[in-house]
């Protein structure tokens, strides 16, 4: 570091009454490639210091008024004068002076009449000397923000005086106020005491055998709290293996466990229940086996599933839904404790664990019988049958339970849980609220209906479904007047499945409203948009399951949907099975009417094939007549199928229903069915059923159906 | 970090040998070696050091001696700041002699009296004079 460095030259404050010599030092410095600034009184001194922040002073001591051990006193007293070097001007022949300048707090002192030559280097030394120290300052100010972002202080223990010293954060990590050297006692007296042997013990192997200090361990502050540190050190060994002193650190790393706690609750337990987690519960049943295989006994897993837990969420919403899951975990875990403690003669053990949704699994080691199983099995379902009080409601569920036992009904994790998912299933199928052993019996067709279950379940929260609209034409004019709406699932193994495949098992499952109910407003939302984006206003129609229709609100949820989705009712229409129409009359009649009053339209889908006769539909305010399929296929073909489709229409006209044909496919079915009045046609000829992207391009085209046949007879 | 300010005082002693005695008025009033010194620090291309120093000299002492004149006879203290600051002024452009009587002035200042140091003024001017009369020299001879 030399005086020309190109950052800019130190300055220096040059401070003597007496103008020549002021002007005779300032030539001296400038011409060695100082900055100078002067002052003519000590006054003027601590103004130009405080504006300035010269790098060293040149201070003449004796001066009118303030002298210079006045202003030296003064100026140390400001912002940054305790840290920059003063240098008085004394007299040679002043002894007195040359003392005082040390007491006053000057750095230095220099002899007038000056050498320049002289001046200059002495300058320069204490400039540089001045720098180290700010170096060492700053050094030791960075040296300790560290310790203290990171908690970390280090200390040494002396072997002469026993004790302890350390810095700042040292004594801040253990509590301390004061920093004053701490006898060995006292620091382990912040030591929690029951860790206090061990850091004894450390210490003593240091001192003894020159050994690394490195452990976890609780310490107490005076004010109560306690932290974890992680203590490390190092001895320092004399020839002749004398430990002369330890040098070590300490860090509070009580946040760091804390997060370290946390991230291994979030990856091993089921944050809502608090019960472990898949990953948790595989690892436990590894060990289980791996336990059972070596002395040869049994273990079995145990998956229990809440039978009809998806209707609470829907009906009570999910806060109730989880505060349930809570109080199911609860009772879990005192039954399988419990069942614990009370078999611990038969040394059983129990492991919960929630596999996520309704989905609980308990695994239970060291039974010597599987009645143990059984036993324990019974006792959850008992304490699930229990009323739950879930704020102000109080819910009634069941579960299903499914055992699988090694070693006869799978060697692996894997094979366990996927044979108690199967038992599961089977106890659901067999009326629910029970337990089943797995058996190899329990055939694969039933279990893929089972599964198919579970994914139903799933398949509304995940989105899967998607409905696709198929036009329908009027004959006449040959435009589409409306749409029906058609579910489709999106599966992710099965791909675009139809209802075909799975309405059996969404209705044993109960699953029908809520999937009904989506349909519904999906169509109505998706009618309002066409409307709004100013395509043809058509009428869509939506199935209503026989199901859904028996419900004592449907009128009410309809009229909501309604309300929601801000749909005209007037383009709505409901389409019901023949089978409501002759099932339960007056109810049913009572529930259309009900309908009726909403302001839309009702149809009877699939006309034909049940046992209606016309004075069922008499009774009925419906609209719409839709001949089933089945007849218009073979219209050409059989006789008899073309003289009820004709029989049909022309009763329908008499009752003033409109008629739609189904599954209209060729020119000659069209033809057939124009000559006989069919009002509507719906089926592959014009279109088939297409996503509501598809149709949106169709509605823009505005096709007619004239066209389309003509293109198809040319 | 502190030097040791006995050597530094030491050699500061030896480079410039203060003169405790009174000297002779006839030897020449300022030090040729101590204005060369001065010269020493000149740069190229900018105003004479010397010269400056020389006018500043002049410029500033006459009120210091007017200011002795006034306290020699009066005011001890005053007395002594100015001998202090008249010495101090002289001996940093060789005028030994001139300095020498300064500090005996400053020293009887010091004492608290004023005895004496009359007749030592009256030899403070006379040799004040000599020196303003070689800086003039100096100032003539010097380049601008």
């Amino acid at each position: 570091m030399t005086h020309t460095s190109k950052v800019s030259p130190p300055l220096v404050l040059v401070v003597d009454d007496d103008v020549t010599i002021r002007f005779l030092a300032c030539e001296a410095l400038e011409y060695a490639g100082f900055a100078i600034e002067e002052a003519e009184s000590g006054k003027e001194a601590l103004t130009a210091f405080e504006r300035l922040r010269p790098s060293i002073v040149l201070l003449d001591v004796m001066m009118p008024e303030m002298d210079g051990f006045e202003t030296c006193v003064k100026l140390r007293q400001l912002p940054g004068g305790d840290r920059t070097p003063v240098i008085l001007l004394t007299g040679l022949d002043d002894e007195e002076s040359i003392g005082r300048a040390y007491t006053v707090g000057a750095t230095d002192f220099m002899i007038k009449p000056f050498n320049e030559v002289i001046l200059v280097n002495r300058m320069r030394y204490i400039l540089k000397a001045s720098r180290t120290l700010q170096e060492l300052w700053d050094s030791q100010a960075r040296l300790d923000n560290a310790q203290r972002i990171a908690h970390l202080g280090n200390w040494e223990w002396n072997s002469e005086t026993n004790e302890l010293s350390g810095s700042d954060e040292f004594y801040r990590v253990l509590g301390l106020g004061h920093r004053a050297a701490l006898p060995l006692d006292s620091f382990l007296h912040c030591v929690e005491p029951d860790d206090r042997e061990s850091v004894r013990n450390a210490f003593d192997e240091a001192v003894h055998g020159g050994l690394p200090v490195d452990l976890r361990q609780r310490i107490i502050s005076p004010n109560g709290t306690q932290r974890i540190v992680h203590l490390q050190s190092e001895a320092v060994v004399e020839v002749g293996g004398k430990t002369v002193n330890i040098t070590g650190t300490i860090q509070d790393i009580s946040e760091l466990q804390r997060f370290e706690e946390k991230i291994h609750f979030l990856a091993h337990y089921d944050s809502l229940t608090r019960l472990p987690n898949r990953a948790l519960f595989r690892d436990r049943v590894d060990q289980a086996l791996a336990y059972a295989k070596r002395h040869g006994t049994n273990v079995a897993t145990m998956f229990l599933d809440l039978d009809r837990f998806k209707r609470v969420n829907e009906t009570l919403g999910h806060q109730v839904g989880d505060m349930l899951l809570q109080q199911v975990a609860e009772r879990l875990r005192n039954t399988v404790r419990d069942s614990d403690s009370v078999s611990r003669i038969g040394g059983e053990m129990g492991t919960m664990a929630r596999l996520g949704g309704d989905e609980f699994t308990v695994l239970l080691t060291g039974m010597t019988h599987s009645e143990h199983a059984a036993k324990v099995a019974k006792c959850i379902l008992q304490v699930l049958a229990r009323p739950f009080h879930l704020g102000e409601h109080e819910v009634t569920v069941t579960g299903s339970l499914g055992i699988a036992c090694y070693p006869e009904d799978g060697k692996d994790v894997d094979e366990l849980l996927k044979h108690a998912d199967i038992a599961m299933y089977s106890a659901k199928a067999g009326g629910k609220n029970a337990y089943r052993f797995y058996s190899r019996t329990m055939n694969a067709t039933a279990f893929q209906n089972l599964v198919l279950e579970n994914d139903l379940r799933k398949a509304l929260e995940a989105r899967e479904f998607v409905v696709y609209y198929q036009p329908r034409v009027d004959v006449p004019s040959g435009q589409i007047v409306g749409m029906e709406a058609l579910l489709r699932w999106q599966h992710r193994v099965m791909g675009l499945t139809s209802p075909d495949v799975f309405l059996h098992v969404a209705d044993e499952a109960g699953f029908t409203d809520s999937i009904d109910e989506w349909v519904l407003r999906e169509a109505c939302t998706q009618n309002v948009a066409w409307q709004a984006e100013g395509l043809s206003k058509t009428v869509v129609s939506v199935n209503v399951s026989n199901s859904w229709f028996r419900k004592r609100d449907l009128a009410e949820s309809i009229e909501r949907i309604l309300r929601e989705t801000g749909m005209d009712p007037q383009y709505l229409e409901l389409e019901l099975t023949e089978g409501i129409i002759v099932k339960q009359e007056d109810v049913a009649a009572r529930t259309a009417r009900e309908l009726k009053a909403l302001g839309l339209k009702l149809s009877v889908d699939d006309f034909g094939t049940g046992c209606s006769s016309l004075s069922h539909l008499r009774r009925f305010p419906i609209d719409i007549l839709k001949i089933d399929r089945l007849f218009i296929r073979d219209l050409m073909s059989n006789e008899d199928d073309a003289a009820i489709t004709k029989a049909t229409i022309a009763m329908a006209h008499n009752l003033k229903l409109r008629v739609v044909a189904e599954g209209v496919e060729t020119t000659e079915q069209l033809a057939f069915l124009q000559e006989h009045k069919c009002d509507e046609v719906q089926g592959f000829l014009f279109s088939a059923a297409r996503s509501a992207k598809e149709m949106t391009e169709l509605l823009e085209e505005r096709p007619s159906l004239h066209s389309c046949v003509d293109a198809v007879v040319v | 970090m502190e030097s040791n300010p006995e050597s530094q005082a030491d050699s500061n002693a030896s480079e410039i040998p203060t003169v405790a005695e009174s000297t002779t008025p006839e030897g020449p009033p300022l030090d040729s070696e101590v204005l060369e010194r001065v010269r020493s620090l000149q740069k190229a291309g900018r105003p004479s050091v010397l010269r400056k120093l020389t006018n500043l000299y002049l410029e500033s002492t006459p009120d210091v001696v007017e200011d002795l004149r006034q306290a020699v006879t009066a005011d001890a203290k005053v007395t002594q700041h100015r001998a202090h600051r008249l010495k101090g002024s002289s001996i940093h452009l060789g005028a030994r002699a001139l300095s020498s009587l300064c500090k005996e002035l400053e020293q009887i200042g010091k004492s608290g009296s004023t005895e004496g140091a009359e007749s030592i003024f009256s030899r403070i001017e006379i040799e004040y004079e000599r020196v303003c009369g070689a800086l003039r020299e100096l100032l003539e001879a010097e380049p601008r």
